[in-house]
């Protein structure tokens, strides 16, 4: 009988032939009173227009906290949330912050030891002991 | 390659997330100028060349400009054979019975008293010191007819009585209905006896209180179904408002600061004493404020003589873009401050304009989250259910563990 080779299956990348932006959310919380809030109030005011049209994709919610620091809290599609404190910051930080929340996978960080792996399987094939060169002792 | 790098420059500005938001429109068309994909020797106009020509001028230019002075002597010839009335200036007389002098057409080439201006030094600048004191050698006396330039700050009540000196009002919402009331029912008044509406910048006889008459008045749309009449209770008033304002603008008895400052504040009525049906006090315009104002005759009676009592002035593209009453108003009457980042106009526009975006005025609790994926209903059912507190966490025995 002869060995037929596992067929393969392309898989799902994302980003390969469509792209799904995993970030699904971004709540905006921020104070009327407080002066931390300052850089965050200016840019809901003069950035968030364009980043809303933007990233159509992305629901946006803006609401107050009073007596807090401003927070921008990131909801992904694989459930988890990420929360950055926007206290003090300038407008154009709060942006810088905005998109790290917007490109960002959702997952938990961490170090990568191995910069460099590849979804596909080798070229050689799984090793097998009866095929290729017979051995003879 | 040039061409290569080029296009990968741009691919990578086009990839990288802009820091800056805002290039200004000389900054934009000069980088859309000095971008080029092709190599400058496929150009069709060697580089000098097109730097020659842009400083001295290319033969297209030098043919624009041969036409444009064939058409300006054609221009000349056919007044000449129309009337030859070329040292008389013509007169064209207007919709409203309006007479316009249409300034004379002076051909260069033909006139030989005609010389070029060189420099702009000697030139005529209407509005100049040397403008105004040749036409007072003439004779003629200029009577300004605004308020005099002086501090602000202060409001209407407390700065009326002794305000001649100051450059604009400030009224407030209430104030400002009533005083455009008191203007529009004056240009209506004089429009249905024929007279010009600008006429409502001449000045008042003295003693006349037209307020009193205009402030009982009602602006109604007109039964034919185009634009509006006012109605007084007495038609006397109607007379009285029409006989205060001089017909011809009298030469001796210019429109002075006090009279100004008296017809303002008798309009307003200092907003304390007044019993009006037209005025809300409101940012909305009142109902009766929605008539159009396209006409330009009317329009333009109307912002002087608010420039006039007022000392405000409207910016161009505010009076060009009005076209009711009402728009005019919201360019004039009191903004108020947002209170809070939700009141503010760019939250509420940003709430229109974009559709994945929620903008909220108060606190979004855990509860609202729940209300909005629809599972709340469910667990205020439970909570019932076991007798337990609706809301709140402040209860005994909320942190008690469950065994």
């Amino acid at each position: 009988m002869p060995l037929q080779a596992l067929r393969t299956v392309a898989k799902s990348q994302n980003g390969v032939g469509a792209f799904i932006l995993q970030c699904k959310r971004l709540d905006f919380h921020y104070c009327d009173w407080a002066g931390s809030s300052r850089g965050m109030n200016a840019f809901l005011k003069h950035h968030l227009p364009l980043f809303a049209a933007q990233n159509p994709s992305i629901e946006i919610s803006v609401s107050p906290r009073r007596g807090h620091h401003p927070v921008i809290r990131g909801q992904y599609i694989n459930g988890r949330e990420k929360a950055i404190c926007v206290r003090n910051m300038e407008a154009t930080e709060v942006a810088q912050k905005v998109e790290l929340l917007k490109t960002a996978s959702g997952e938990k960080l961490k170090r990568e030891r191995k910069p460099v792996r590849s979804f596909n399987e080798s070229v050689r094939g799984v090793w097998s002991p009866f095929h290729g060169q017979q051995y003879k002792i | 390659m040039r061409t290569s790098r080029a296009a990968e420059q741009a691919l990578r500005v086009a990839i990288l997330p802009q820091p800056q938001h805002y290039v200004c429109r000389a900054c934009r068309a000069q980088a859309a100028r000095q971008f080029h994909t092709s190599n400058r020797i496929h150009a069709e106009l060697p580089f000098f060349k097109h730097l020659q020509q842009q400083l001295f001028g290319s033969k297209e230019t030098e043919q624009a400009e041969k036409s444009r002075e064939e058409k300006r002597e054609r221009q000349y010839e056919e007044l000449k054979q129309r009337g030859g009335i070329l040292h008389e200036p013509e007169v064209k007389v207007g919709k409203n019975g309006q007479q316009y002098e249409i300034a004379a057409l002076v051909a260069p080439s033909q006139t030989s008293s005609y010389v070029q201006a060189q420099t702009w030094d000697d030139l005529e600048r209407i509005g100049s010191e040397k403008w105004v004191k040749a036409r007072a050698d003439r004779g003629e006396q200029y009577v300004g007819w605004v308020m005099l330039a002086s501090t602000s700050g202060a409001t209407m009540t407390d700065a009326l009585p002794d305000s001649c000196r100051r450059s604009v009002v400030e009224l407030s919402n209430k104030q400002w209905q009533l005083l455009l009331h008191h203007i529009v029912v004056e240009i209506l008044v004089l429009q249905k006896a024929g007279r010009l509406p600008g006429e409502v910048c001449y000045p008042r006889k003295p003693y006349s209180n037209s307020w009193q008459h205009t402030r009982n008045a009602d602006i109604k749309p007109s039964a034919t179904g185009n634009g509006v009449s006012v109605s007084f209770a007495h038609a006397a008033a109607e007379k009285s408002i029409l006989q205060a304002i001089f017909t011809p603008i009298p030469l001796a008895a210019p429109e002075d600061q006090q009279s100004l400052v008296v017809e303002v504040r008798a309009a307003v009525g200092d907003g304390r004493d007044l019993v009006a049906k037209n005025v809300s006090g409101s940012n909305i315009a009142p109902p009766w404020m929605d008539f159009s104002i396209k006409d330009p005759s009317v329009k333009m009676a109307l912002v002087k003589r608010i420039i006039q009592l007022t000392g405000k002035r409207l910016p161009d593209p505010a009076i060009s873009l009005s076209t009711t009453l009402a728009d005019l108003y919201d360019h004039v009457h009191m903004k108020e401050k947002p209170k809070t980042l939700a009141e503010a106009p760019q939250m509420q526009r940003i709430q229109l304009n974009a559709p994945n975006v929620q903008v909220f005025s108060s606190r979004r609790t855990p509860i609202h989250k729940e209300m909005d994926i629809g599972r709340w209903k469910i667990i205020e059912e439970e909570l019932v259910r076991r007798d337990l507190p609706v809301t709140g966490s402040r209860w005994p025995g909320a942190k008690a563990k469950w065994l």
